[in-house]
């Protein structure tokens, strides 16, 4: 039997371990998909009964799966009970989510004790029909009065950081999202950085196999 | 590498990063400033561990970009979240691909076989310890095979002199200490007149500080010498009982591998009498490794069932970072997926503890077999 080049071996095995790692493991476990995700730390905006916010976004996806607020509260100081079914309770945010037209798709309310100093409040909804371009906004309102409890952070045109995610319908769907989704990070990821990571992969590889 | 995270890789360089703002004291300096920092732990290891790592973080910081210092310094809720988490996670294992490519050769020329260097290098359990976990006990274990290597060749000051700056690095490696010790019984005289420089770096590094309160705070938080005294009979601690036993054995042993059979008799008693940390089994693996690729099938065998039977323990612990927690860098949606120990609490009727404590008994049996049948080869 002819001798076969240990490169030919260690090459295709890195390559289809990297392709398993990347596309195949999330396509398999991950049903939920990212989108956007709006982070800045520019401002920081006192949410109370006199300053509600709300912030327009436009689905990237089809399916919305769930919406996530960055809320910050200072010292977790309000330790109040969790009261869902009360929407007037004092000290309580309330976070709709809205389609285009102003009605109300889902509703929300949450007490101080659930949200950190800051934390990622994550609302989480049976997936409904949404497509890519749909256009929605998120409404944060609060009934407190005091104006250092609660706060949100938005960038420097007052838009206020949220987090959506979706969910693929198939594994054919989800396998072309994750393909779509590596492809993007790749190509926002620095030159240096991907020229470093592929200048040591082989590198290593020569090292060892040779 | 790039593609796998452990938060200790995080609040290791959170801690490193003072080194470089010109920090040398980086107990006191936790313990005066923890108000204002995001990160509230204190700094568990040693001077000579800061000072190495600080100064390799301070030589590669200009090439992590401007991002770092933040994601450092963040420990909000997008502590674990960002977009150069890869690159991050790649750059500072470098450190550590250097380290383990060496071990690989240093394996090589200790034992001269071929097998055991490529062994070393693809197998899933040291690819998980040395990049999943991304802990550095890499170097302290490549000084400490250095140290077999010196053994080996009768350069007896280098052989304790290595062991001591692995000693000065984390404590772990003085198990290891009395096996040089009684190597060669017939030259004691010898080892008596160099075996104090396997603790003259860890004297040299700690004076210092020794009389400060911070530091002795942080260091006793670190939990080995707890760890190993904590399982007891009879009220007597059973490792050290059982470690005396294996290296009364090894002093009157004749073997030409007792000393990696007796470090893998020690690793066998210690992962089924200590609760470990993953990263501790990495202290072991170049010395069963080379026992490992020498012996039969049914040895073989019974490692890997063994190795099964660890992992199986390390799953079943309630943190998802040491299951899909790991995949953060490829999505971080990975960390809300379900972890084994949630799916058992929610699917069974069983009780994931109770699973896993009794993983750890069949481990300490398992061991204590193992440990018999290595000292019959020995």
């Amino acid at each position: 039997m002819p001798k076969i080049n240990k490169f030919l071996l260690i090459i295709p095995a890195e390559i289809t371990f990297i392709f398993f790692l990347l596309i195949i493991l999330p396509t398999i476990f991950l049903k939920e998909k990212p989108g956007i995700f709006q982070t800045s730390y520019y401002h920081i905006l006192s949410l109370d009964s006199k300053n509600n916010f709300s912030q327009e976004f436009i689905a990237d996806k089809n399916n919305l799966q769930s919406v996530s607020v960055l809320l910050k509260n200072p010292g977790v100081i309000n330790k109040s009970q969790i009261e869902i079914e009360s929407q007037n309770q004092d000290k309580n945010i309330k976070i709709e989510l809205q389609d285009k037209n102003k009605s109300v798709l889902k509703s929300f309310n949450i007490l101080g004790v659930n949200i950190g100093d800051p934390s990622w409040i994550n609302f989480n909804f049976p997936c409904f029909f949404s497509q890519k371009g749909d256009k929605f906004f998120i409404n944060i309102s609060t009934d407190s009065e005091l104006s250092d409890r609660f706060f949100v952070y938005a960038d420097s045109h007052n838009s206020i950081n949220f987090k959506t995610t979706y969910v693929s319908n198939s594994f054919k769907e989800s396998f072309k999202d994750n393909l779509e989704q590596q492809i993007n990070n790749f190509k926002s990821r620095n030159v240096f950085q991907t020229g470093f990571y592929l200048f040591t992969i082989v590198l290593v590889n020569i090292l060892i196999l040779i | 590498m790039p593609f796998f995270y452990h938060p200790d890789i995080k609040s290791q360089h959170f801690h490193f990063q003072f080194f470089s703002q010109g920090i040398f004291n980086i107990y006191d300096y936790l313990d005066q400033n923890k108000s204002k920092l995001g990160y509230k732990d204190t700094f568990n290891y040693l001077p000579l561990t800061y000072y190495t790592f600080g100064l390799t973080q301070a030589i590669t910081k200009p090439f992590l970009g401007n991002g770092f210092d933040k994601w450092i310094n963040d420990w909000g809720e997008t502590r674990n979240d960002h977009s150069d988490i890869i690159f991050y996670m790649f750059f500072l294992k470098i450190p550590y691909l250097v380290l383990d490519i060496s071990l690989a050769f240093l394996l090589l020329k200790t034992f001269k076989n071929s097998k055991i260097f490529y062994f070393w290098l693809f197998n899933p359990v040291s690819i998980y310890l040395i990049y999943i976990l991304g802990n550095f006990d890499i170097l302290p274990t490549f000084l400490t095979l250095l140290s077999f290597y010196f053994l080996k060749k009768d350069k007896l000051f280098l052989s304790y002199f290595m062991i001591g700056i692995a000693v000065a690095l984390k404590m772990y490696p003085l198990i290891f200490v009395p096996f040089i010790f009684f190597y060669k019984p017939k030259d004691i005289l010898n080892h008596l007149k160099y075996c104090w420089f396997s603790l003259l770096p860890l004297i040299i590094t700690v004076i210092p500080f020794v009389t400060q309160t911070s530091f002795i705070n942080s260091f006793l938080g670190s939990g080995l010498t707890q760890k190993i005294l904590e399982y007891k009979l009879f009220n007597l601690p059973v490792f050290p009982v059982f470690y005396l036993i294996i290296l009364a054995s090894y002093a009157f042993s004749k073997s030409k591998q007792k000393f990696e059979i007796a470090v893998t008799q020690t690793f066998l008693i210690f992962i089924g009498l200590v609760k470990f940390h993953p990263q501790w089994i990495l202290w072991f693996f170049p010395f069963i490794i080379s026992i490992f690729v020498n012996s039969k099938k049914i040895s073989k065998l019974f490692l890997i069932s063994f190795l099964v039977l660890i992992f199986s323990y390390i799953f079943l612990f309630n943190d998802n970072f040491l299951f899909w927690g790991h995949l953060t860098p490829i999505s971080s949606l990975f960390i809300e997926l379900t972890s084994p120990f949630k799916l058992i609490q929610l699917r069974t009727q069983f009780n994931p503890v109770v699973i896993q404590k009794n993983i750890h008994n069949v481990l300490l049996c398992f061991g204590i077999i193992g440990s018999i049948f290595y000292a019959k080869n020995k």
